[in-house]
């Protein structure tokens, strides 16, 4: 087990919850305003999770897993191989870089700092990596975990990776075809909608005036391709625009019920703590007594 | 020039975020902000900027902690149409000298063509049907090819990206970084009075969920109760059936800011897989994961009412702590775990490094991600599931459930709970007696999540009668 969870005294649990009252009524405060109480609380929360982070990460990262084998006994069994070597000072010579990178921030004056420009060219270098990973690992991820695996849901392709679902009723193929034509359907109509938003003639009309003097004449366009076809396109395209902007609001609506279910969770999960749990602390007890005789 | 504290900052036309001003693309949703603001003034016109400057950044990046005159938003924009972009942080005094009067778009400024615009789907829309509706379409030399590119947003623009930042929102804002709001009676006069009352409504809602939460445990539990969204029996089944000793990787992504919520979700599952004697390995990509693990897994002990549950938690959790590196850390999770795992092997025993160890050879027998934010599954299903090919479970917050579940319907996942409703339905399903406590909590719950929904509906519908009456005097 990590030295974290040695877990703490009663007294000090107790205290937890009297401070965490503290910090909930300082930046609940910001409801009735901006106060100075509310950015106090922020401030405060916002520090001990810098500084909570800083520790685990020397703890749990830094320390066990890069400087303790480096400087370990030859003979132990955590001292690196020569593989090892390698994965270990590799990351200490980039993370070196980016903190050199990092010294500007430092505000120093650049007329007395003649080297700032080599240590942002060093840093580069880390924050190619960094980047070019992320890039790569999201790129692949993206296709490998979402674009080909939906899509070949949609169109019911066999998936030799796909982790096999509970099976459906009996008649669940003749429904298959109808929602894969609801998908497309749906699918197509909200990207024309994000796309191209309320779409066809208006546009059409407000961005070629000076081209046509009728809108007969704009719909048979310089190359006279007849008025039929483009008005069947352009009707077609408008109501299917039309599916799916209402199909984006009715998703919208769900979401937005989601989320108000989400945010009441949040608030009555913080209100019940407030009411029922901290009131049953033996230290609030405690203080609670003192008042009370205080009063009397 | 200096233009403005470096605190300055605008909001995204595309998403709404609020932007350091120095920020050439969002930081939330990538757009190219420079793209979006108005073009420098032109030559000649500001006598204390030289024209080199002025090109300069129209192609350099700028500066740390110095605004770019040329991509400086417009102020006091009263124009329904003009973007929301208004710098937070200038000063009143460099509006009243009429700075911001040179900076606004010249009609005859050169725009940019379209290209491509940032990440992630954020390509800048361009127009297809053009090519349909006329032959001449985008290359037509009369035609502005960048009416979506300029820096009006139109109103149907406006409605998009409102519908945009709704999607792509799954936590709260900080308090710092939410929407700036204006006081301009015009926009007021836009939006209808109902903005005014948002304060007297958020103290409705709050003291109908302390009523609730006083006295809605003292009702008799009557009525319907929460319903199961499809996905919760599979989850029920693949615990069910797992093996004792099986290992389970649990990847804890929430931390305190969303336990409100999600630890009635988690709990459950939890408790579950310590009733089926599972192995879990536990670890969390966020710094407050770990220790809301720990407490959430100690929780879920004392329900099993067993009489040594310390000897639980060393023979069944095995706590590998904080993996660093987000997305980038993950593959290689997929591919060997007892390498990928933060496990610091001096505060692990022998046993359960070979539990580790075995991880590797065999993988895990179900892989739960537990998650108040949908991005969380989706990089699991992404980086991990193609690699390892093992069963994953999601317990996810109620508003994350409706972005996971197509990767349900397509058998990526094998099960989901989402929000408080599919963790109560859960608890029901548990093979134990809940006590008088438990069972009002929950009902204490129920009652304030049904005021506060009765109390959101009643204002919606007054809002919209009060709206529809405004709009017939008018």
């Amino acid at each position: 087990m990590s030295p974290f969870s040695s877990g703490l005294p009663g007294v000090l649990q107790d205290a937890g919850l009297v401070l965490g009252l503290f910090m909930s009524l300082t930046i609940g405060s910001y409801l009735i305003r901006d106060n100075f109480l509310a950015r106090l609380g922020q401030y405060v929360l916002i520090g001990a999770g810098l500084g909570y982070l800083a520790v685990l990460v020397w703890r749990n990262v830094l320390w066990p897993r890069l400087f303790a084998p480096l400087i370990a006994d030859p003979l132990s069994w955590q001292s690196p191989t020569g593989s090892d070597l390698s994965n270990l000072w590799l990351p200490i010579l980039l993370g070196v870089l980016m903190w050199g990178g990092g010294l500007e921030l430092l505000r120093l004056p650049p007329d007395r700092f003649a080297g700032r420009v080599l240590l942002r060219l060093l840093a580069a270098a880390p924050a190619a990596i960094l980047g070019g990973v992320v890039l790569g690992v999201a790129v692949s991820g993206a296709v490998q975990g979402t674009l080909w695996p939906l899509l070949a849901a949609a169109l019911q392709l066999p998936q030799a990776e796909a982790v096999a679902a509970a099976p459906g009723p009996a008649d669940s193929g003749r429904a298959a075809w109808l929602v894969r034509l609801l998908t497309l359907l749906i699918t197509g109509g909200v990207l024309i909608h994000l796309q191209n938003g309320p779409i066809a003639g208006e546009k059409e009309n407000r961005t070629s005036p000076s081209r046509a003097s009728s809108p007969q004449e704009a719909d048979a366009g310089a190359g006279g391709r007849p008025n039929l076809y483009r008005m069947l396109i352009l009707t077609l395209l408008r109501v299917w625009e039309g599916i799916g902007r209402r199909a984006l609001w009715l998703a919208a609506g769900i979401i937005f019920a989601r989320l108000v279910a989400s945010r009441f969770s949040l608030a009555l999960a913080r209100l019940d703590y407030l009411l029922f749990e901290l009131p049953r602390s033996d230290l609030w007890q405690l203080l609670w007594a003192l008042l009370r005789g205080g009063g009397s | 020039m200096e233009t403005g504290s470096p605190l300055a900052a605008f909001d995204c036309p595309h998403c709404g975020y609020s932007n350091p001003a120095a920020s050439q693309f969002c930081v939330h949703c990538g757009t190219n902000l420079a793209r979006r603001q108005p073009p420098p003034a032109p030559a000649g016109e500001s006598a204390d900027e030289p024209n080199d400057l002025a090109a300069a950044q129209e192609t350099a990046p700028p500066r740390p902690g110095v605004a770019s005159e040329g991509r400086k938003p417009s102020a006091g924009s009263t124009d329904p149409g003009a973007p929301r972009t208004r710098p937070h942080g200038s000063s009143e005094a460099e509006e009243a000298t009429g700075e911001t009067g040179k900076e606004k778009p010249e009609p005859d400024a050169v725009r940019p063509g379209p290209s491509l615009g940032g990440l992630g789907g954020l390509l800048e829309p361009a127009d297809p049907l053009a090519f349909i509706a006329s032959d001449a379409g985008a290359l037509d030399p009369t035609r502005d090819p960048s009416t979506a590119l300029s820096g009006e947003l139109t109103t149907d623009e406006e409605e998009r990206r409102q519908l945009r930042q709704l999607f792509s929102e799954d936590l709260p804002l900080p308090v710092g970084a939410r929407p700036a709001t204006t006081s301009d009676t015009e926009e007021t006069a836009r939006n209808g009075n109902g903005l005014q009352r948002q304060f007297w409504l958020e103290m409705v809602l709050l003291l109908g969920m302390v009523g609730a939460l006083l006295w809605g445990g003292q009702l008799p539990p009557g009525g319907a109760g929460p319903h199961p969204l499809p996905g919760l029996e599979q989850v029920h089944r693949q615990i069910d059936t797992l093996p004792p000793n099986s290992l389970v990787l649990v990847n804890w992504a929430y931390d305190p800011a969303t336990a409100g919520e999600m630890d009635l979700v988690a709990k459950p599952l939890i408790e579950h897989l310590l009733q089926r004697q599972a192995k879990l390995i536990v670890f969390s990509q966020l710094p407050g994961g770990p220790a809301t693990a720990r407490r959430v897994i100690a929780s879920a002990e004392e329900s099993l009412q067993r009489p040594s549950r310390t000897q639980i938690t060393a023979n069944l959790v095995i706590e590998a702590g904080y993996l660093p590196g987000g997305a980038a850390s993950l593959p290689l999770l997929g591919v060997a775990p007892a390498r990928a795992l933060p496990v610091d092997p001096g505060w692990v025993e022998l046993r359960e490094r070979f539990s580790i160890a075995a991880l590797g050879e065999t993988g895990p027998a179900l892989s739960l991600v537990i998650a108040a934010r949908a991005e969380d599954v989706r990089r699991w299903l992404e980086q991990v599931q193609p690699l390892n090919g093992g069963p994953v479970v999601a317990a996810t917050s109620a508003v994350a459930g409706p972005a996971v579940r197509p990767y349900l319907h397509s058998g990526q996942l094998a099960g989901l709970v989402s929000g408080w409703d599919g963790g109560a339905v859960y608890v029901r399903r548990l093979d134990r007696a809940r006590g008088a406590a438990e069972q009002g909590r929950s009902l204490r719950l129920a009652s304030g999540q049904n005021w506060g929904v009765a109390i959101l509906i009643l204002a919606l519908l007054l809002g919209n009668l009060a709206g529809l009456n405004q709009r017939r005097y008018r």
